[in-house]
């Protein structure tokens, strides 16, 4: 899935105000890309381990998360979360300019990618 | 001579069964020696238009009866006829009917007695029913009454009582001493807390019952003060379900987290759920809420994981997490001053 992963993001990103992606696959591998110097790489894949874990959390609440914003005072954070196990999150800046329609549906076509 | 004005009691038999009633209206009558007024129905329908006439001091109920049985009759009595005192008399006692008529405000839950011997006990205890009944004030019933104006009724006139409150899921109690409210109870919640939860209740019933002191005093200060931090609350409730923001994750951080995100794409959401807690943790507000604990346990761990986030990435203070799920939307926000939990839900197209 790796490759189809790679070809997925270089044909939606960058997208406006998109500092950092950070996607974790099914064998707990990261493909990452930081946009800005805002993030790093480090810091948004162990980001995307604790949003990852916090999602997971959700369930024994009897939430069961297709998609996450966590908001903050200088960026949110977006989740999306297939069935397999993978999970993608795009650092946000709260900036105008954001395309959030295009942001969904980014996340929303990684949860229908095809798994190798 | 005689001085004695004794009133005579009246009663009303609902039973399908003609000879049941032809058997008690005789018995009955002969052993009240002329102080009762036996009245019997043969259904709901000529119950009710009997007691549309007249008053009577006891409904004695039968439960196995077709169409409506008597337990459904108790609580359509209790919209119909507040205040009336019913007695369940059946030949069928399980552990469960008496539960549901004892919950249902029945007064006693009686078994119909297989040798006749055995209805001078029945006798005795509904005359002593009738005569312990109040014989001052009115007995009547409000119709759409806000829960705030029977209290004001009652602290405006120094009064006693104990005002109980239930809808299909919260039941709760709020005392009354002497024009002052003393304690309020609803679930697990007491006293400020559990107040203003009733006082927020947007539909329901409730009793006025004769004052019993609580198990202990949880509410000090003035009732209009109480009464209008209610409102405030109340308001403030309303006002997080408002829709005021663009799309989901697309609102300015501090603004209130709201579930009215999806209105206005779908323009069908339905709040399903929500708690309100001030910045100490304390439940100003909740609202058809399966599980409280839960939800407070929640809020803390997403309190705690926005701390872990926060300390990882230079994002900033936490304001809210909002899901997405196949039923709906949950907005969890996190503030100094509040804790928020609103759970709706939408169609799918919405989601989407």
């Amino acid at each position: 899935m790796k490759e189809a992963l790679q070809a997925f993001l270089d044909r939606n990103l960058p997208l406006p105000g998109v500092a950092a992606c950070c996607a974790r696959l099914v064998d707990r591998t990261f493909v990452s890309h930081c946009y800005s110097d805002w993030f790093t790489t480090a810091q948004v894949e162990q980001s995307l381990s604790r949003l990852a874990l916090a999602a997971d959390s959700l369930g024994y609440h009897g939430i069961q998360p297709a998609r996450l914003c966590w908001v903050f005072e200088h960026s949110r954070i977006h989740l999306t979360l297939r069935r397999d196990g993978a999970c993608l999150a795009f650092f946000v800046e709260n900036r105008p300019g954001v395309d959030n329609d295009k942001l969904q549906a980014v996340l929303e076509e990684f949860t229908r990618l095809e798994a190798p | 001579m005689s001085g004695e004005t004794t009133k005579r009691k009246a009663f009303l038999f609902v039973d399908d069964d003609a000879g049941f009633l032809t058997g008690i209206q005789e018995l009955f009558s002969e052993m009240a020696r002329g102080k009762w007024d036996i009245f019997t129905a043969e259904n709901h329908a000529q119950a009710l238009a009997l007691l549309a006439k007249l008053r009577v001091d006891v409904v004695v109920l039968d439960i196995g009866m077709p169409v409506m049985d008597g337990i459904q009759f108790l609580q359509l009595l209790a919209r119909t006829n507040p205040g009336q005192q019913v007695v369940m008399l059946t030949g069928e006692v399980t552990e469960e009917r008496r539960k549901a008529a004892l919950e249902g405000g029945a007064v006693l839950f009686l078994e119909k007695p297989v040798v006749a011997d055995s209805y001078a006990a029945i006798f005795a205890a509904l005359d002593a029913l009738a005569g312990a009944l109040p014989q001052g004030g009115f007995r009547g019933m409000m119709r759409r009454v806000g829960l705030q104006e029977v209290l004001q009724l009652e602290c405006l006139g120094r009064k006693s009582s104990i005002l109980e409150i239930f809808t299909g899921k919260v039941r709760g109690r709020i005392f009354i001493s002497e024009g002052s409210i003393v304690h309020a109870e609803s679930g697990v919640l007491q006293g400020e807390v559990a107040l203003y939860g009733l006082l927020a209740l947007r539909g329901g019933e409730f009793n006025l019952l004769p004052f019993a002191e609580p198990p202990r005093r949880t509410i000090q200060g003035q009732w209009e003060s109480l009464l209008m931090e209610a409102a405030r609350l109340s308001d403030e409730g309303q006002k997080f379900l408002e829709p005021d923001e663009p799309g989901f994750g697309a609102a300015e951080p501090g603004e209130v987290a709201t579930a009215g995100a999806l209105d206005r794409s779908a323009g069908q959401v339905r709040i399903e759920e929500i708690v309100l807690c001030s910045g100490a943790g304390e439940v100003l507000y909740e609202w058809d809420t399966k599980s409280l604990e839960l939800r407070l346990r929640l809020l803390e761990q997403i309190e705690q994981q926005a701390a872990q986030l926060s300390s990882l990435a230079p994002v900033g203070r936490f304001d809210r997490l909002e899901i997405i799920t196949p039923d709906g939307r949950i907005v969890c926000q996190v503030q100094p001053d509040r804790r928020l939990f609103v759970r709706s839900a939408g169609t799918k197209a919405a989601i989407a």
